[in-house]
């Protein structure tokens, strides 16, 4: 795994994040933003120091429907002194990291109407292969009913 | 170009323009190059908060050159100005958006300076314009004075071994602004670190120069002791000594911190801790193993990597030479940073296993712990209020012996 400075990490993951919620492929982003479409996977890889260039925040804030501020940590943040951390990014096999998730795509609406488990598999395009990942948002989910956040309805979750 | 005699300073002025320079890099730089300023931190400050020659941020800052900030430090541009990112970055660009700069540089050199002048004009996408006037003033052979508060606390810091590992300059500015609030400038950190690194400072304070990641390091000229005190920190194993009360001969022993974090004394499989009467005894001991002990995780990389480094004690524990500390009329710092030495090593011990489990009731005694916490308020965490050490000082070393006695049977030390 390699390191990075922690400014260009939580920018990489703030993006990784808002993709998920708002469920677009990364290949589909990286064209958005005229990149090959193997752009972001490779930022998104922890062994490559490939990181998002400041020329580019405005065109990701843009296609992520943001501010360019809301790729930044908040102005109260701690200073960093520029030791670099382990690239570590964030994942749905995190469950701190898909709860992140779950609850971004209910702040922006999507569970107001009900929502199959096969729905939320789509929109996060986690595909039969990746059942470490389905396994942590089906956990996640029932958690989540089971704390009143969603409902759930005949088998589709609603908010 | 011209040139007046007379003062001695010659002036070239250029006319120079950029197209299509990427806005956001652009407000970036001036952003952080407005608030500096506003707070007085000059060019060359930055540049060596940032880790660089004392001319890159001036270079970065010339308008007519593609040379921007680059991404990796980005990230420390809030710690060197004081403010937060969000402050540095713009909000309001759109993708893509470029600008137009259009103006002249005027550089004026003489013998004590280089000034340079940029006037120049931005133009947006949009049409509209802005006017920028920046002057760059570089001082040529200025003497430097040392701070010498300054130079005192840098020599404290690398007594403390703060420079074993290297330093970024901004990580020591970052420590001296945290403690010092703002009492020294950048400037003033620059020159005194320029004096330690100097081939004619005392050894003892040597800094040497590096580079990681493209930028400066400062770190200590170790020696050969000392780069073995810190091979045994990078792997959190140590050779410690142990002087029981009534002889003068050592007993070395392994020290080391566990993979649950908890420092411990080495033991054999029996459980008894290993004692060997030197230090190379002991080394031909570990290395032979013959599965007489567990080894720690990071015992075997902990013998390699030594090579020929000379193996060190890291501390000597003499409970004979902290009761006499104690029984001199004043009790020296020393004395009371050796005892709580020790206490914690008994600690380490009646932690480790339920065999020895029971030397935490001979050090939770009034005495004892009350001077361990007089020192731990007053020396480790620097208490607001310091407090007077007040103890019975018969009873003290008598619970003392108690404990050391207990310690001694523990580890099988024969009376």
């Amino acid at each position: 795994m390699v390191k990075i400075s922690p400014l260009s990490l939580y920018i990489i993951n703030r993006v990784i994040y808002r993709l998920y919620v708002l469920g677009i492929l990364q290949s589909k982003f990286s064209l958005i933003l005229d990149k090959r479409d193997t752009y972001v996977n490779n930022i998104k890889n922890e062994n490559m120091d490939a990181v998002f260039n400041p020329i580019d925040f405005p065109s990701i804030a843009s296609a992520l429907d943001w501010e360019i501020h809301d790729l930044l940590p908040p102005d109260n943040s701690p200073y960093s002194d520029g030791t670099l951390v382990d690239k570590v990014v964030f994942s749905l096999n995190n469950p701190s990291d898909a709860e992140e998730v779950i609850l971004g795509m209910k702040d922006i609406g999507y569970f107001k109407n009900e929502k199959s488990l096969s729905d939320i598999f789509e929109h996060l395009y986690l595909t039969e292969n990746m059942s470490e990942k389905r396994k942590v948002i089906t956990d996640l989910l029932e958690k989540l009913v089971s704390n009143n956040i969603l409902k759930l309805n005949n088998g589709k979750y609603l908010a | 170009m011209e040139e007046k005699e007379d003062n001695q300073i010659i002036s070239t002025t250029e006319h120079l323009s950029r197209q299509k320079v990427s806005r956001i890099d652009f407000e970036i730089l001036v952003n952080f190059y407005e608030i500096c300023k506003k707070k007085k931190i000059s060019e060359r400050e930055v540049s060596f908060l940032i880790g660089k020659v004392n001319k890159y941020f001036s270079e970065i800052l010339n308008p007519f050159f593609k040379e921007h900030i680059k991404t990796e430090y980005l990230d420390i541009l809030p710690a060197i100005a004081s403010t937060g990112i969000r402050k540095i970055i713009p909000n309001d660009i759109s993708p893509k958006e470029t600008i137009d700069i259009r103006g002249t540089h005027t550089r004026e050199t003489d013998k004590y300076s280089e000034v340079d002048y940029y006037k120049f004009t931005v133009t947006y996408k949009d049409g509209t314009t802005r006017n920028y006037r920046w002057k760059i003033k570089i001082t040529k052979g200025s003497r430097s004075k040392v701070n010498p508060e300054l130079l005192e606390i840098l020599k404290k810091l690398i007594s403390r071994h703060y420079f074993h590992k290297p330093k970024f300059a901004l990580n020591i500015y970052i420590i001296l602004k945290s403690r010092f609030k703002n009492v020294f400038s950048p400037l003033e950190l620059q020159i005194a670190l320029s004096k330690l690194t100097n081939k004619s400072v005392d050894p003892e304070f040597a800094l040497q120069e590096g580079v990681d990641n493209m930028r400066i390091t400062y770190s200590k000229i170790l020696n050969e002791t000392e780069k073995f005190l810190e091979h045994c920190q990078d792997h959190r194993v140590w050779i410690s000594r142990y002087i029981p009360i009534n002889t003068y001969e050592g007993q070395f022993f392994i020290w080391y911190e566990d993979s649950d974090e908890n420092d411990k004394l080495l033991t054999s499989i029996d459980g008894n801790v290993l004692l060997s009467s030197s230090i190379e005894e002991l080394l031909t001991l570990l290395k032979s193993n013959n599965d007489i002990f567990k080894a720690p995780v990071n015992l075997e990389a902990w013998l390699s990597g030594m090579e020929d480094l000379p193996p060190t004690i890291s501390v000597t524990y003499s409970p004979k030479e902290i009761i006499d500390g104690f029984e001199a009329d004043s009790v020296s710092v020393d004395t009371l940073a050796n005892f709580v030495d020790f206490y914690n090593l008994v600690g380490d011990l009646g932690c480790q296993d339920e065999r020895f489990e029971a030397l935490l009731e001979f050090r939770e005694v009034g005495e004892l712990t009350k001077v361990w916490d007089y020192y731990c308020d007053n020396h480790l965490f620097k208490a607001k209020e310091p407090k007077v050490l007040s103890f019975h000082k018969a009873k003290f070393i008598a619970d003392f012996r108690r404990l050391v006695e207990r310690f001694e049977e523990c580890i099988l030390i024969k009376h």
